[in-house]
Formats: C-alpha cells, structure tokens, sequence
C-alpha cells in the first residue's frame, strides 16, 4: 500500500568568489517547474560546504555554476569529498563559462555533465529526468 | 569545535537517506519508521514561525549556533512552500545560516511544504522520530512564514516561539490574529529598527488580555485570576497549554524578548526564555501532553492518507469504485456525501 | 515637419493616446487616416506573406509598430527645443559634449587583467600599442573580494578573472613603464574596495613622480548593484555605499579632473532586470550616493560631474540609442529640478558602455560582427568610453588575437562608415524618437515605484530587485528556449557549440610568483609605519570620518587590500545575503 512520491532533489550552488548567480536562478526556476526540489545554497561555498550540504540533503544532484575559471581545482575536490563521505552516488552537474576542452578532464574527475551556456532549460531537465535513479 | 555532539559523514548520510525515504513514503520507509519510533524521545522540538520578512531564517540561525556551543546536537527542519503547479520547490534557507551550518553538531535540512496548507510537511512529525532517533538534543522547525496557517507548528512543537519585526504595520495585525494564540515565548526581531520597543509594547498588551501575571512563571494565586470568559475555544486551549487557574499551581505568561538576530544581540536571553518555558512545562507535566497531542496529530495525517490511498491509484477495485461514484454524481443519482460513506462502508481496497 | 518642431508644453505625463482617437484634426489626423489606410491596403496583404511568426517586442518589454511617422511625434507630444535641444546644452539629449565623435572621438578602452602584475604588464603595453587609449584592471576575484592572494578563500582563484593586486607593489609592477599620464584614463573596478584602488592608484601616481592634475583615475566603485547582481560585495549596502562616497569626496578636495563613481546598469540588465528597469535601478543607487555626498555639505556642482554611468542594452540595436538618449535627459533634468545643479558639468552625463551581442559558444566568429553592432549602437547613442567584448569572451578570459579584433573593431567604428562623422546621426528618426519617449517612460515610472518602496537599500534589502531580476531572467531564457527570440546558430539554424581549443590559460606559475611577490613586501615592508597606518584606518572607519586619507596612507607603507578589508570587516561585519531567489 506503498504511494511513493519520489522527488528529484537538486543542490544548486556558486563555489568560490564568482558572485553571477543568474544562471544558476534560471536553472533553479526550471526545476522547480519541472517538479523537482531545488536547494540554494547561495555564494562563495567551498567545495567542502557543498559536499556537506549535498549529504545533509540527500540530494541526487549537485548543479555547480561556475564562471570563475577554478573548475578544474574546484569541481575535482567536490567528486571526493562526496566519495569520502560514502556519497558516490551525489552526481555533479556543471554549467557556466567552461571551456569544451575542459569537459573531458572534468568526466574522468567524475562530473556527470557540463551543460554550456546557451543550453535550454528543456535539455537539462530531460536529462535529470532520464539520469535519476532512485534506488 | 567538535563536542560530545559533533556527528559524523556517514551517520549524517544514514539519516539523510532515511528522511528521504520517508518523506517520499517510499519503499521501505514503514521499517524504518517502526524503530525510529521505538527510539526514547529526547529531542525538544522547537517551533519558529512568523510572518515574512520577520527574519526567521536569521533567527533560526543564531538560535542553533547558540544551542550547538553550549554542547547539544541539534537539527534545523527548515520549510519552504512548494509550487500549487509543479510540485517542485526552490529551498533557500540554507542561504541564511551560515552560523550555524558549518558547525559539527548541527544537522540541516530542507523541507517542501509538498503541498500542505499547514505550512508544514506531512512528514515532519515522523521526521523528528528519526531525529530522536539519531540522538538529537534539539529540533528546530522554521515554518513557511505564511501567516494563519503557520499555526500548525504549534501541533507539532514542545515550545512554539513566534517572531515578530517592527515596521510591518498592518501585516502584522492580520498575522497576530492567528499566531497570538500559539506563542508560549515571542520575539520581537531586528531590535535595532526603530519602533522595537513599540512593537514590544503592543505584543505585551495583547497578551496581557488573556494572561495575568508577569512574563514567565507565575504562582497562582486568587488574584491572577482574569475576567476573560474560558468558555472561548482559543482561552481553552491556552489554559491547558499554560496553565488553568482552578487546577495548576503554577502558570506560564508568555514572554516577549527584543533581539537581534543579526547581531547576536539578546539571543542567549530568547533562548534562556525558551528554555524557562520548557522547564515550566516539565516541572507541571506538560511534555507527555505535548507529545500526545503531536502523535495525535500525525496519526491523524497518516490515517487520512492511508485511507484515500487506495482510492488514488490508477487501477483496483477502490479505483473503480470511486469512477463509479463519480459517475454517478454526475449523472445526478446521488451526492459526494452519501457517495463517500457508501466507498466507507463497503470498505474496498 | 515645421509642425512637429513647433513649440509645446511638453507634458510628461501625456499618455499616448490611442490611433483611432478621433478628437486630432488638421495634418495628424489626415496622417493617422492616411497610416491606417496604408495598413489595410499595402502592409496587411504583404505582412500576411512575410511577417514573422514572433511578437515584435523588445526586450525591455516595448511593441515594436511596423511603422513609424510623423503622427507618432505628434502623439508623444514631440518638442524639438524641450525635448532635444542641442548637443553639449541641456537636456543633452543629443550628446553630453557639443562636438561629440566630430571633436575628439569617444576614448577606445579596455578592459584587461590576468594573472599576476608582471605578466600582465607586458598584456598592457600591447593593448596601448594597439591604440588603447583606456586601461580598466580586471582585477582577480580575491583582490575584488578584499582578499589577499594567499588567503584560503582566494584558493584557485588568484590571477583567474583579472590581475591580482595585494599591495602597492603590485601595480608598480603592473604599471613598469607606463606612465599613468601617458594614456587617457586609467583606472578598474574595486566596487567593494573603492578607497582601497583609489588610494592605489593615487599613491603610484606619487611613486612615478605625476601630479594627480596630470592623469585620470576612473573606478566603478558603485557597491549597491553588486548586492542586486555582480556578487563582489563584502559588507553590509549601508557602509558599503559609504565607504564609496568616501572616494569620491576624497576626488573632490583632491584630485577633482577624476572619475571616482560610474553607476552601473551593465550587470543589473545583464542579470534579467532588463535595460529600462535596471536603469532605473541604477538611477536609483545614483541618487543615493548623491544624497551621501550632499548631505556631507557638497554641492551637487561638485558632486555630480565626478559621477558617471554605464549603461546597458544589449539586445535591441535601436532600444540601446534611445536609453542612453533617454538617460541623458533625465539625468540632466534630475539634476537641475530635484538638486539644482547650475553647471552643465554637472548636468551633461557621460556614458561607459561595453558592447556586447547575443554572443554564442556555436561558431563564435559571428561574434565579432555582433559585438560590432552592439558597440555602433552605443557610439551612435553618444557613449564617451567605450569598451567591447572579445569574441571569445563567453569561453574564457579573451586571448590576444579576440583582443586584438575588439580593439581594431573600435578603430573602425571609429573612423570609416562615416559613422562618427555628425552628432546623434539617428535624432528625429520617428522610430528613435518615439523609443526614446518610451525607455524614458517605463525608466522613471520604475524610477517612481522604487522611490515609492525605500529607494536604493528597499531594493536590496526587501529583495525587490533580486525577484525581478529572477523573473526578467527566467522570460529571457523561455523566449530563447521557445524561439520567440531568435538566436542564429542556437534556435535559428542551430549548430553543435565548437569552441576550438584555443582558450587562453593562466600560467599555475602566476599565482605561485604572486604570492612569493606579497610575502617578500610582507618581510621587507616598515612594519611599525604599517602597524600605525592601519592604526588609523581602524579610528577612522569606526569614528565615521572619511576613510580615504588613512587607507592612502596606509597603501603607501605596503599594507595590503586584505588587510585594510579585514579592518572593514571587524568593524561593520558581512552583509546578509537576500534568500529572494
């Protein structure tokens, strides 16, 4: 007799000082209207208020907005700390000003997805919908 | 930092999934239900509630960080709306406690509304089981902050605290309509703004229409005794939440501290008021009351839900008993009432 | 036509009254018959055939007519003398200077940093041989943030947006060899450091031997919109704004031939407010800096011409012309009916601009001829210092070749086309001049709602910006995600984003040898004079005195930005973030 009503959750975060939270509040806006529960944590966090934030929520998505050009130091930091903290199963998604040659350095480093600026809010729901797995 | 209280990475994602699970009433979440209720419930539950812009999430804030440097472990529940629409919901009070989240001994947590008119979600009160559970000394519940319907903490709550600002005006004459009649401590926020001590003033004389006495405990004694009829519905339910002349031999008035939460300024002072009323209610019996009247209150939301559950599906027999009432709503053979207590009667599953 | 430019009393608040609006006689209503017919007869049956699918309206939320004529004048209550006038004379609509680009042009600038200073010092000099006449530092995240390089919040941060400037050291080493004299204006952004760079650059000014008569300092130093939309902020709006108006009252006293405030819309509109709502935001924080700098017993001849502003419309070539046609008129009636300013210095606002297109990450080439349109748009608007954008820019911090084509870009609009030849070439145009009326109107009715809830700290404080900035945002993206605004290369023949593999990288060995360079000032430095120096920095920020002289003092025995920062912070704390979303 079980109704489950499973929500995707989503932390939406700025690291570091990049203080242009635009983007990641119209990614938010999307999410929410696609049902999903989005938490802000707002700016300048570390990669270690993050990761905390994200176990502490049990969230299955991290959405990084990043246009500081730290990504590469930034985001790797991130994927262990989660892994440390037995939250392997924490994905990270990444948008912002990141350059394309940069993504498959960020994959090996265990970021699920970069979405670059330009990129429908449509596009990044259909892939929450259909990469969230709830076990 | 790290005290007796401090929590550790892998305990802090045990409980995180647990609450997801339950929230989501998602397979497996009556199991874990079931021991987390067979835990010994240790935590005070806090309830935070004003109306918007009162600064709650800042007070909340300050408030934990206190708690948390005195040794307690304790977890915020923070609760946002969620969208009438989608569902869906943006959770930003993370934003605002930035004092306490770093803390080891705090746990922080946001919470969708999912929908509830209460201001709080369904699943809090089961929430707070696992938090007795996880050994919390403290649980802080932050409402929505919208108005009337914030009351609902107060079901849920050993002590409801209510934050008020200066300066809202006539907002906060509608907002006081309701929660005047939940506060056991309130508090007058951004104490700096001019108007504070106004504002004071004016909670202190709404109170003291149905309160006698000082703020915080009182003896009874024959001339505290006010002129207020008890025949009122709200004067009956704060007699028994803090005192009733003829039988207690102490009463609690509510208190009304100035802070700013801020600055930190007058903070130890609400939570030592805070606590004074927790102590009262412990010294006059009042907790095992309180707790009744939350486990009442979730057996209440928990047997309303299982019981339409079925009806709600898509396939079954309760499914198809219920498109066949409709039908014959519709087709003007008989009212939702008696349709209702017919789906009742033949108990269908 | 002699019609349209007779004399009226011009009435602001005169509504434009509906076409079919039968009371006109004589010529309008001839032409309002005339248009109507036009419409039914010739536009209709082609518009049938060709008018696209999506509304015409621009992004600042104004319907675009398919035609404009005389008859539009005539409904704004067109009045060439009240509302025109001449260029350099009020209400400057028309320029803020009489011979604008036919004079000397508008200062071809740039905005530039990376790194650390002695890499950057060498960036710098090829941007002046190339003919930049302006150098803005872009300085890095932790230095704009009042953090010193080696602190732990400026972790991977240190040379990445911008140049890292811990010290006095720092841009005597960014400035080796170049004159500060030498170029037109110099000067970056520091708008939650304002005293901080002012006294930086003031101090280098002593170190290479130049009087502060003999060259230019221009900051940002506009605090209130990095709480709105840039993100840079440090304390809480109140001291913020007042540490801001510290600078500039120094400039008055001191070095008054400075430009030590542009009040910014650039990041409000960029971060969806649209360009008619984030000026008026931006008019909004203006006047409370005016208010600070008044109330210290300045009179607004003083004041107002060490304040400019940057103005921002990115998506409508013609919206662009007409809001900074339009800002120029309410400034100077501003400042002549609410202050009483009697100098046209004080009156005659000049502009920063940075021209932008809708850049893509698809076949970023067609970038540079974006950005070209979007720069023209603010030249023929009257802009005085212009910046533009590299084509790369939404990749990465731009390479020399990007930079190189920005500046040249400038260089054309500049001298060929004829485009600089005649002042406000687009004046009197029906279509420009029934915008104008329109971003004039939806600017001060905003301007009106936003005086009405608190001014500039309402809209910080009560998140009022934020959530419509959210909501502009949100709409800018549904239209690009549904096509109604059409993007080539994104929803119009869209294609795959392919950056090449040319985003320029910072050295890793920049931020080691920054930090090695503050460490040795640290070691060598007077340490007593710099104890002393910030001594008194401490006693002016908490007695409420200017800080400005102390922090001068202070920059020149070595103290370093964060230092200075951490004194502001003890003081006045952090701000409080908005949780508006």
């Amino acid at each position: 007799m079980t109704l489950s009503n499973r929500k995707i959750r989503v932390l939406m975060a700025k690291v570091g000082l990049d203080g242009h939270d635009v983007g990641a509040r119209v990614v938010a806006r999307g999410l929410l209207e696609a049902g999903m529960e989005v938490i802000y944590t707002g700016l300048r966090r570390t990669p270690e208020q993050v990761a905390r934030a994200a176990v502490e929520e049990d969230v299955d998505w991290i959405g990084i907005s990043i246009l500081s050009g730290a990504h590469l130091t930034l985001l790797p930091r991130l994927r262990r700390l989660l892994d440390e903290n037995g939250a392997e199963d924490i994905r990270i998604m990444a948008g912002g000003i990141i350059p394309q040659e940069d993504i498959p350095e960020l994959s090996k480093a265990g970021v699920s997805r970069v979405f670059l600026s330009g990129t429908a809010i449509a596009e990044i729901v259909d892939y929450l919908m259909a990469e969230t797995v709830h076990d | 930092m790290s005290g007796a209280g401090a929590l550790d990475g892998r305990t802090v994602r045990r409980l995180s999934r647990a609450i997801s699970t339950v929230e989501d009433r998602a397979d497996g979440y009556e199991e874990i239900l079931s021991g987390a209720y067979r835990a010994p419930a240790k935590a005070e539950v806090i309830g935070v509630t004003g109306p918007p812009g009162a600064g709650k999430s800042t007070l909340v804030d300050a408030l934990t960080a206190h708690w948390a440097g005195t040794g307690e472990r304790v977890a915020v529940l923070a609760v946002d709306p969620s969208s009438p629409f989608s569902g869906g919901a943006v959770l930003g009070d993370r934003v605002r406690m930035d004092r306490s989240s770093d803390l080891p001994s705090v746990y922080l947590r946001s919470i969708s509304a999912r929908g509830e008119g209460g201001g709080l979600s369904a699943a809090v009160c089961d929430i707070v089981a696992l938090l007795d559970e996880a050994e919390f000394d403290r649980v802080v519940i932050e409402t929505v902050g919208a108005g009337q319907a914030d009351i609902a903490v107060a079901d849920a709550a050993d002590c409801t605290l209510v934050v008020f600002v200066p300066g809202l005006g006539d907002d906060i004459q509608a907002a006081k309509a309701g929660l005047m009649e939940v506060g056991d401590v309130y508090a007058v926020n951004k104490g700096d703004l001019p108007g504070a001590k106004a504002t004071v003033a004016e909670i202190n004389g709404a109170i003291g229409v149905a309160y006698a006495g000082t703020p915080g405990v009182n003896k009874t004694t024959a001339g505290l005794i006010t002129a207020q009829p008890a025949s009122s519905p709200g004067r009956l339910a704060v007699l028994r939440r803090h005192g009733d002349p003829a039988s207690d031999s102490t009463l609690w008035r509510p208190p009304v501290q100035l802070v700013s939460a801020r600055s930190g300024d007058g903070v130890p002072d609400l939570a030592g008021a805070v606590d004074a009323f927790l102590g009262w209610c412990s010294e006059s019996g009042r907790p095992a009351q309180r707790r009744r009247s939350r486990i009442r209150a979730q057996m209440l939301r928990t047997l309303s839900a299982a019981l339409i559950a079925p009806y709600q599906q898509n396939a079954g027999q309760a499914a198809e008993d219920l498109a066949g009432s409709i039908e014959r709503v519709l087709a003007s053979a008989t009212s939702p009432a008696e349709a209702v207590a017919e789906l009742i009667r033949r108990g269908s599953r | 036509m002699t019609r349209m430019l007779a004399s009226r009393r011009r009435d602001l608040d005169m509504e434009v009254p509906d076409e079919s609006a039968g009371q006109r006689s004589g010529p309008a209503a001839e032409l309002i018959a005339e248009e109507a017919r036009w419409r039914r007869e010739t536009f209709a049956p082609d518009a049938a055939r060709a008018e696209r699918q999506r509304g015409f309206v621009t992004d600042c939320g104004l319907e675009v007519k398919p035609l404009y004529t005389p008859a539009d004048l005539d409904a704004i209550g067109f009045d060439y003398t009240a509302d025109l006038g001449f260029p350099g004379e009020f209400p400057f609509t028309r320029g803020d200077r009489g011979a604008m680009n036919r004079g000397e042009p508008f200062v071809v600038s740039a905005y530039s940093g990376f790194g650390e200073a002695e890499r950057c010092n060498q960036r710098f000099r090829t941007l002046i041989d190339w003919g930049a006449e302006q150098i803005l530092v872009a300085l890095d995240l932790p230095t704009q943030c009042g953090y010193d390089s080696d602190h732990a919040m400026a972790t991977a941060e240190v040379g990445q947006v911008g140049v890292a400037v811990s010290s006095l050291a720092d841009m005597e080493q960014l400035f080796d060899g170049i004159p500060l004299d030498s170029i037109k204006r110099v000067g970056t952004l520091g708008n939650s450091i304002g005293p901080i760079v002012l006294a930086l650059f003031a101090a280098l000014g002593e170190k290479q031997g130049i009087p502060w008569a003999n060259y230019v300092v221009n900051l940002q130093n506009d605090p209130l919109k990095e709480y709105i939309a840039r993100g840079t902020q440090i304390l809480p709006a109140e001291p913020a704004a007042k540490l801001a108006c510290d600078a500039v009252e120094w400039c008055i006293d001191n070095a008054p031939n400075w430009s030590p405030m542009t009040v910014c819309v650039n990041h409000i509109n960029a971060g969806g407010a649209g360009s008619s709502l984030g000026t008026a935001i931006a008019l909004a924080n203006a006047h409370y800096y005016l208010d600070d700098l008044l109330a210290r017993g300045h009179s607004i001849d003083e004041v107002a011409p060490l304040l400019h502003m940057f103005a921002d419309e990115r998506h409508d070539f013609f919206v662009s012309v007409a809001n900074l046609r339009a800002l120029r008129r309410i400034w100077a009636r501003r400042m002549r009916e609410r202050y009483g300013a009697t100098l046209p210095a004080a009156m005659a606002l000049r502009m920063t601009v940075y021209g932008h297109g809708q850049e893509s990450l698809q076949e970023p080439l067609n970038n540079i001829s974006r950005i070209a349109f979007g720069t023209l748009a603010y030249v023929l608007g009257g802009a005085s210092y212009v910046y533009i954008a590299s084509y790369d820019e939404a990749v990465s911090t731009p390479g020399e070749q990007s930079l190189k084509v920005a500046l040249r870009t400038q260089q054309v609009i500049a001298s060929e086309h004829g485009f600089a030849d005649t002042v406000d070439p687009l004046g009197g145009s029906y279509y420009v001049e029934s915008l104008t009326h329109g971003v004039e109107r939806q600017i001060l009715d905003a301007l009106g709602m936003i005086e009405e809830k608190g001014g500039a700290l309402a809209v910080i404080r009560d998140g009022i910006g934020r959530r419509l900035m959210t909501e502009g945002a949100v709409r800018r993206q549904k239209a690009i995600d549904s096509g109604q605004r059409p993007w080539v290369t994104v929803n119009q023949r869209p294609q795959k984003p392919d950056v090449a593999n040319t985003a320029f990288r910072i050295d890793p060995g920049a931020a080691i040898d920054q930090v090695a360079r503050l460490q040795r000032v640290r070691a060598e430095r007077d340490e007593a004079r710099v104890s002393a120096a910030l001594a008194a920095v401490r006693e002016a920020t908490a007695s409420g005195a200017n800080v400005t002289p102390s922090v001068l003092e202070a920059v020149r025995a070595y103290a370093t930005v964060g230092e200075i920062v951490e004194i502001w912070r003890d003081i006045f704390g952090h701000f409080s973030p908005s949780t508006e979303f």
